[in-house]
C-alpha cells in the first residue's frame, strides 16, 4: 500500500469516526429532534 | 442567567390567554417570528420569546401555552401561571390578555383570574373579524370599563389593531382594580365557578350584541357534514387518500430533477477526485458512493415532503383538522384514552418528537403516558420515503374502477394500520399498566377560515429545512459509517472486499436467521440496524449497499426499484424480494421504534429510561410479530411467489 492509500485510509478512518462520535453525542444529548427541531427545546 | 433576567430595562410582557385564542399569530405578528401556527389547540407547549420596539420602548415578549384557568393543574398551565405569578428578576411588567371576541364569555374566565393575580392586564380582542362576519357587536369601550383594563380590538392573522396594540402595550397600564362583584367570590371551588361565570355574563350582557347569530351559518352547515358520525369518518378516509395520490402524481417530475442534480454532483465530484489523483480511491468512494448516494438517496424525497405538508397545512390552517380530532375524540374515549390525546397523535404524522411534547397538555400522568407510548406508532414523514420506494418497486402501478390508485391506497392503508395499532395498544395499556378513568375533555371548535398563503408557505419551509438539515447531519452521518462497514476491511492489497465479508455483510448475515421468516435478506437486515438513527436510512442503506455491489453501476431511485425487483437468489433463481415481502417491510416500518431520536425524547419527557425501554421492546415485538404474520400467511397463500 502507497503511501497516498495510507493517508487516505487515515482521513478515511478520521471522518468515520467523527460521523460516529456526532451519532453518538446527538443520542445522550437528550435528542436533536430532527436535526433542530423547534418543538424540541434545546438544553 | 435566564434570557428573561438579561433583558435590563425592557418592558416584560406576556401572552395569556385559551389554546386558539391565536396566541401565536399575534406573538408572530407583533415580533415579526415565525412560530407554528395551527387551526387547533395547543401548539404552544413550551414559553417563546421574542422581540420588538413601539414608541422607543424595548418590549421583550413571552408567549405562554394555551390554559383555560390558572388553576396549574397540567405542565402547561403550570408553565403559564408560574410565569405570571414571579416575582424578582422576572417580574412581568405587563399581560397580554388575548381573547377570541367570537367566544368572549368564555375566555373571560381566564381574564378574571388575571386580574386577581394584581398585574397590569391589557385585553387583546382578538378574531374581531369573524365577530364581525358573524354580526356580533362588541362595545369596546363598554368592556373596558366593566374590567378596568385597556382593551384593544384586533384581527391578529390579518394584521389590523396590532400596532393599536403595540402603542398601547408601550405606554403600559396601571395595576387593575378588582372590579366589585370579583372580590368577594366564594371559597368553594364549584360555587366560585358558578359566580365567576354570573359575573361575566352579567358584564358581557351590556357590552356584547349578538344581532343575528345564525345558526345556519357556513361553520354549521360544514360541520353537520363533515362532523358526522360516519359521514365524517368517509369524507376524512377520502381526502387523505386525494392528498397520497396527489403525492404520486405531481412528486414524479421535481424527484427526477432532484435525481438528476445528484448524479451531476456525484460525477462533478469524482472528476474533482480524478483530477487531484484520488480517483477510484478510498476518499472518493467515502464521498461519492457514501456521503452523496446516501443523503442523495432520501433527499430526492423531498417534493413528496411538501405535497404532504402542503395540504396538511391547508388542512390545519382551515380548521379542518380540528374537526377530525373531534371526530377522533369519540373514538378515543371509546378506548379510555384522554380527548386531548389526538392532538399529539396528530402531531407525530409529522414526527412523533413534537408529538409527544404535545403530550405535556394532557394534565393526568397516566394518560400522558399512555400518549407518548402510542404517539410513534403514527406514521411520521421520515417513514413517507420508505413506503414510497416500497411501493413504487412492488405495487402495480393500476387504478381500481379506473380513479383509485392502487399506491395510493397501499399508503392509506399503511397510515391507517400506525392509526389501529395506536389506538389497540393505547387500549391495552389504559386497562393495564396505566388503569384508570378518563377525565371529561371539553374541545373547541374554531371557526373554519380561508387557508392563509403565508401560513401554508411557512409550514412547508419549515418541514423541508427540518428534512435538510437531517440529510445533511444524521443520514450523512450514517451513510457515511455504512459506506465504511460495507466497504471494510480491505483485502491485504488495500483494494475493497466482496461486501458480503464486509463488517455490515457480515451483520446482516448474523441477522439473516432471525429476519429471514419475516422474509427479510441480509441488505435489509443492514438496514434495519442503520435506520435506527433515521428510518429514511433504510433507503440510503439499499442504495449504498447496491451502489458498492453494483460497481460503477448508475445509481438512482428508479434503478434501485428495479434492482429490488429483479434481484434473483443465485442458488434457487427466484425472485428475493416479492410484493409480499414489501408489505412485510412497509408493516414493520410502520410499527416498530426505529428511530433514537424519539426515544431520546421520551426519556427526557418521562424522566427516566425504564419508558423508553419499553416503548422500544414493545413497538418492536409488535413490528416483527405483526411482519412475520403477514409474511407467513402470505406465504402459505400462495402470495409470495411473484
Amino acid at each position: 500500500m502507497g503511501d497516498g492509500m495510507i493517508w487516505q485510509q487515515m482521513a478515511v478512518f478520521g471522518i468515520v469516526g467523527g460521523a460516529a462520535v456526532y451519532l453518538v453525542r446527538s443520542f445522550f444529548s437528550g435528542g436533536d429532534g430532527e436535526g433542530g427541531c423547534k418543538a424540541c427545546p434545546k438544553k | 442567567m435566564t434570557a428573561l433576567a438579561a433583558v435590563g430595562s425592557a418592558l416584560r410582557v406576556a401572552l395569556v390567554g385559551n389554546p386558539n385564542a391565536g396566541k401565536t399569530t399575534l406573538f408572530n405578528a407583533l415580533t415579526g417570528l415565525r412560530q407554528k401556527v395551527a387551526n387547533y389547540p395547543g401548539v404552544t407547549v413550551e414559553r417563546k420569546e421574542g422581540w420588538f420596539q413601539a414608541e422607543g420602548r424595548e418590549i421583550h415578549l413571552l408567549d405562554l401555552p394555551g390554559i383555560y384557568s390558572m388553576a396549574a393543574r397540567s405542565p402547561e398551565e403550570r408553565i403559564a401561571s408560574e410565569a405570571v405569578r414571579r416575582e424578582g428578576a422576572e417580574t412581568l411588567d405587563l399581560v397580554v390578555a388575548i381573547v377570541d371576541a367570537t367566544n368572549l364569555e368564555r375566555h373571560l374566565y381566564l381574564v378574571t383570574q388575571l386580574l386577581e393575580r394584581g398585574r397590569p392586564v391589557v385585553l387583546a380582542l382578538n378574531m374581531m373579524d369573524l365577530a364581525r362576519e358573524r354580526h356580533i357587536v362588541i362595545d369596546v369601550a363598554g368592556l373596558s370599563a366593566k374590567l378596568g383594563i385597556p382593551v384593544v380590538p384586533l384581527a391578529a392573522s390579518r394584521g389590523e389593531g396590532v400596532e393599536a396594540l403595540k402603542r398601547t402595550i408601550a405606554a403600559g397600564a396601571p395595576a387593575p382594580a378588582l372590579p366589585a362583584g370579583l372580590a368577594d367570590l366564594p371559597a368553594d371551588p364549584r360555587a366560585e365557578i358558578q359566580a365567576r361565570y354570573g359575573w361575566i355574563r352579567e358584564a358581557c350582557a351590556g357590552v356584547v350584541d349578538r344581532r343575528i347569530v345564525s345558526p345556519h351559518g357556513l361553520t354549521e352547515r360544514l360541520d353537520a357534514v363533515l362532523t358526522h358520525r360516519a359521514g365524517g369518518f368517509l369524507i376524512f378516509l377520502g381526502l387523505m387518500l386525494l392528498v397520497f395520490m396527489s403525492i404520486f402524481a405531481w412528486a414524479e417530475v421535481p424527484m427526477d430533477l432532484i435525481q438528476a442534480g445528484v448524479g451531476a454532483v456525484q460525477d462533478l465530484a469524482r472528476a474533482g477526485f480524478g483530477l487531484a489523483g484520488l480517483g477510484g480511491g478510498p476518499l472518493e468512494g467515502l464521498v461519492v458512493d457514501g456521503g452523496l448516494e446516501g443523503v442523495g438517496s432520501v433527499l430526492v424525497f423531498l417534493p413528496q415532503i411538501l405535497i404532504l405538508f402542503f395540504f396538511i397545512a391547508i388542512l390545519e390552517d382551515s380548521g379542518y383538522m380540528a374537526r377530525v380530532a373531534f371526530l377522533m375524540d369519540r373514538l378515543m374515549r371509546g378506548i379510555g384514552l384522554h380527548g386531548k390525546s389526538f392532538i399529539p397523535l396528530m402531531s407525530s404524522f409529522a414526527c412523533a418528537i413534537p408529538g409527544v411534547m404535545a403530550a405535556r397538555t394532557i394534565d393526568n400522568r397516566k394518560d400522558r403516558l399512555a400518549t407518548i407510548l402510542v404517539a410513534p406508532l403514527m406514521s411520521c414523514s421520515a417513514r413517507l420515503p420508505v413506503y414510497t420506494l416500497v411501493i413504487g418497486a412492488f405495487i402495480p402501478d393500476r387504478k381500481l374502477g379506473g380513479l383509485v390508485s392502487l399506491a395510493a391506497l397501499t399508503m392509506l392503508a399503511m397510515y391507517l394500520l400506525g392509526l389501529g395499532a395506536a389506538m389497540a395498544m393505547a387500549r391495552i395499556f389504559k386497562s393495564t399498566l396505566l388503569k384508570g378513568p378518563p377525565p371529561p375533555f371539553i374541545m373547541e371548535l374554531p371557526s373554519y377560515r380561508m387557508p392563509s398563503v403565508r401560513s401554508v408557505l411557512l409550514s412547508m419551509w419549515d418541514r423541508s429545512k427540518l428534512f435538510l438539515q437531517r440529510a445533511g447531519t444524521v443520514i450523512l452521518a450514517v451513510s457515511l459509517m455504512l459506506w465504511f462497514l460495507a466497504s471494510y476491511p480491505r483485502t491485504e492489497g488495500g483494494a475493497a472486499a466482496p461486501i458480503e465479508r464486509s463488517f455490515a455483510g457480515r451483520m446482516g448475515h448474523a441477522m439473516e436467521p432471525v429476519i429471514r421468516p419475516l422474509g427479510f435478506d441480509w441488505r435489509i437486515g443492514v438496514g434495519l440496524v442503520t435506520s435506527f438513527a433515521a428510518r429514511e436510512v433504510l433507503v440510503s442503506t439499499l442504495a449504498t449497499i447496491y451502489r458498492i455491489e453494483g460497481g460503477d453501476e448508475e445509481g438512482g431511485r428508479r434503478e434501485l426499484e428495479t434492482r429490488l425487483r429483479e434481484e434473483r437468489d443465485p442458488a434457487t433463481g427466484r425472485p428475493v424480494y416479492t410484493a409480499l415481502t414489501g408489505i412485510s417491510l412497509m408493516v414493520f416500518f410502520v410499527l416498530a421504534c426505529q428511530c433514537m431520536s424519539t426515544l431520546a425524547v421520551v426519556r427526557r419527557e418521562t424522566g427516566n429510561w425504564g419508558w423508553p425501554a419499553l416503548m422500544f421492546v414493545y413497538m418492536t415485538v409488535l413490528a416483527y410479530g405483526a411482519s412475520f404474520a403477514v409474511f407467513q400467511v402470505g406465504t402459505r397463500m400462495g402470495w409470495g411467489t411473484a
